[in-house]
């Protein structure tokens, strides 16, 4: 192990005592539901149509009631659509022939605030200054056969909500995410049979927590692919218990999708876990990506998130450029990797250091990886990533039809997460399509940092080689001094040099402090102070300039 | 000698943890800032003196508003857009002793609901 790495581990321990996280939070209020915003549990039988009886969907949506069918015929609606009432199920007849155009004027698509049980279907929202599609604070949500495209935050997008399931849906075109789920928990809500593509991340779910299922879907082209994350502006960090199972994740890692400061420090990852704990990722495909297939990295916000507890299971991982599979640090110990098919992770021999049963390396983690997305965000600071108009991005060919169309059954969303809970007992490894092939090669990579950016690459070292050559000075320093002494026996000199040699880190220090050093006190102060206040002022400067603090 | 390792560990522990600024719910003063997160003020009960000023300033993902549910006030009248983005400062000045609810559009409602706070403008010493 480098010494360079032991004074990191040495550092995060203190470091981790001092800032751990905030404690898991209380269950939000959606989760507990609220009486004055309930829905019903079946259809009024009563059907509002659009634009022959109402000539905005939004008008059909302020006289329905709860339990109504609005149901919208072809045509591009240039409206906001904001629903308040409870149990109302708002139907396109063709999903790529009712369109909500917000033309790039409009916050939200359609925006469900405070009414449970509200299902959207079967319709495409483009061009919106926020969201697609949005429920806030509800419990009971439903998105089905739905098309989020160039919507300029989220594609389809639910904040402290509980109770939901987006199914068969579609998104692209989102500088943030295409599908993002945060801030609930238990969210009881799953993610499964979609496709999301040319956004910032595939999936982002920032403090979203518990029953929460990314399932069977596919996430290709992004910035990133899967991103559950910790973050300190939304409630309830860390995120915990995300179950991501049986996806189809390859190719994200493209500088042409747009996408905001931290998810560009993402780039090029396909599943990525951001702080947070206790998550499932097993028998997912995951190919084609310049840094990590699958990583494992802390959070740094306003508070420190470590990863903890993660399980890595039965994927398919190849053609990374960084390597399949990557546990960045500092992270505890209780992560694990297991039965997974891959050919590089990092540190090397993931599997064998910290497999799932049996006996786990302590702190083993690599810090460069993490340290390199710093760079990343030195480089959003500056202006310096690609600057992507979503307007010029292009729209996706025709999306499947919600089987029955007009007629499927109504069905408010109530209890939807016990009807949609999937079983990923028996969901298995997706196959490769005929039609793709492995092609990314493995990259130049020094010290588990890629080559692949500049800020990146001077940002991912400097974590290595100043903490290296601070320590070997401080070392060297010592045993000179230690051989130049006279005051000390030979027995005395000789525990000290092993001190220093034999114990990292805390030996040389240790003498520093006890051992009545030669060396004036003001050289002590450069020799470590100096040099420890240089890092962290480097550190300091990529986190101001990255926007982080 | 000890006390360079104490400060030492202070640095390291303050880089590390950032400002840990986790705010609260109420804040008061003569000049209040008002972080707009994603989905949610920063302070939900904001009382500020007569003659002083509260600035919202955009702190999320989506863009964010604060709107007196009795119309007397807006972030847009000074701002000139419902719409704040990450950054993105309202300050207004309060010359007449109130007390409001104030709200997002996009996220809240006059109810209270959501994203959602009160404003309190008193004389000064209360």
């Amino acid at each position: 192990m480098r010494k360079g790495r032991l004074l990191l581990i040495a550092g995060t321990v203190l470091i981790l005592a001092a800032c751990a996280g905030p404690p898991e939070g209380e269950p939000s209020p959606a989760a507990v539901g609220d009486p004055a915003t309930e829905s019903p549990s079946g259809w009024s039988g009563e059907t509002r149509l659009v634009p022959q009886d109402y000539p905005t969907i939004q008008a059909a949506v302020d006289a329905a009631v709860p339990g109504d069918l609005v149901l919208i015929d072809r045509g591009t609606y240039r409206e906001q659509v904001e629903v308040t009432t409870p149990g109302l199920t708002l139907r396109g007849v063709d999903r790529n022939e009712v369109v909500i155009d917000g033309e790039f004027q409009r916050p939200n698509g359609v925006s469900v605030l405070y009414a449970d049980g509200v299902a959207v279907e079967n319709m495409t929202a483009i061009n919106n200054t926020s969201n697609g599609f949005f429920w806030s604070g509800v419990r009971g949500y439903r998105g089905s056969y739905l098309t989020a495209v160039n919507n300029a935050v989220y594609g389809i997008y639910a904040f402290d909500s509980s109770d939901g399931l987006f199914e068969h849906s579609y998104a692209s075109g989102s500088p943030d995410a295409g599908f993002y789920i945060g801030q609930c928990d238990p969210c009881q809500s799953t993610i499964t049979d979609s496709i999301s593509e040319w956004n910032g991340l595939g999936y982002s779910g920032t403090n979203a927590s518990s029953d929460l299922y990314i399932v069977n879907s596919i996430f290709r082209h992004n910035v990133a692919g899967v991103a559950p994350n910790t973050l300190d502006g939304e409630l309830l960090p860390p995120f915990h218990n995300v179950t991501v199972v049986g996806n189809l994740v390859h190719d994200n890692g493209n500088v042409d999708a747009p996408a905001l400061a931290f998810e560009w420090a993402a780039q090029g990852n396909g599943i990525l876990l951001a702080g947070g704990g206790d998550s499932y990722v097993a028998r997912n495909r995951v190919f084609n990506h310049p840094q990590s297939g699958i990583a494992i990295f802390p959070m740094l916000d306003d508070n420190f998130y470590m990863s903890y507890d993660h399980e890595i299971v039965e994927n398919v991982v190849e053609g990374s450029g960084l390597a399949d599979l990557t546990l960045g640090g500092p992270a505890t110990s209780g992560n694990c990797f297991e039965d997974n098919e891959f050919s590089t992770t990092l540190p090397p021999a993931l599997e064998i250091k910290q497999p799932c049963e049996g006996l786990r390396f302590p702190a083993l983690f690599e810090i460069g990886s993490t340290t390199a997305q710093l760079g990343r965000l030195l480089e959003s600071g500056l202006d310096l990533q690609p600057q992507v108009d979503i307007a010029s991005l292009p729209h996706p060919g025709p999306q499947p039809n919600m089987p029955g169309g007009a007629g499927a059954p109504v069905a408010p969303a109530v209890d939807v997460f016990a009807g949609s809970q999937p079983q990923i007992e028996g969901i298995g490894v997706p196959e490769m399509p005929s039609d793709l092939e492995v092609t990314q090669q493995k990259g130049t990579n020094v010290m588990g940092v890629s080559f692949a950016s500049a800020a990146g690459v001077f940002f991912g070292l400097y974590a290595y080689v100043l903490p290296l050559v601070l320590y070997t000075s401080w070392v060297v320093l010592a045993l000179l001094d230690l051989s130049r002494r006279e005051d000390l026996s030979r027995g005395g000199t000789i525990a000290w040099m092993a001190a220093v040699l034999v114990v990292p880190f805390l030996g040389v220090v240790a003498y520093y402090i006890l051992g009545k050093s030669t060396i004036p006190v003001w050289q002590r102060w450069v020799f470590i102070a100096g040099g420890v206040a240089v890092y962290l002022l480097f550190l300091g400067l990529g986190m101001v300039i990255g926007g982080i603090v | 000698m000890r006390r360079i390792s104490a400060g030492l560990l202070g640095l390291l522990v303050v880089v590390a943890c950032g400002g840990g600024d986790d705010g609260g719910e109420v804040v008061s003063g003569d000049d209040v800032v008002v972080d707009m997160f994603d989905n949610r003020y920063e302070f939900t009960e904001v009382n500020v003196t007569l003659g002083g000023t509260v600035t919202f300033v955009g702190a999320g993902r989506n863009p964010h508003n604060a709107v007196a549910a009795d119309g007397s006030w807006s972030t847009e009248d000074v701002f000139g857009s419902l719409e704040q983005h990450e950054g993105e400062e309202a300050v207004l000045t309060f010359d007449e002793e109130g007390e409001y609810v104030f709200f997002c559009t996009f996220h809240g409602n006059a109810e209270g609901d959501g994203m959602a706070g009160t404003l309190v403008v008193g004389p000064a010493g209360e």
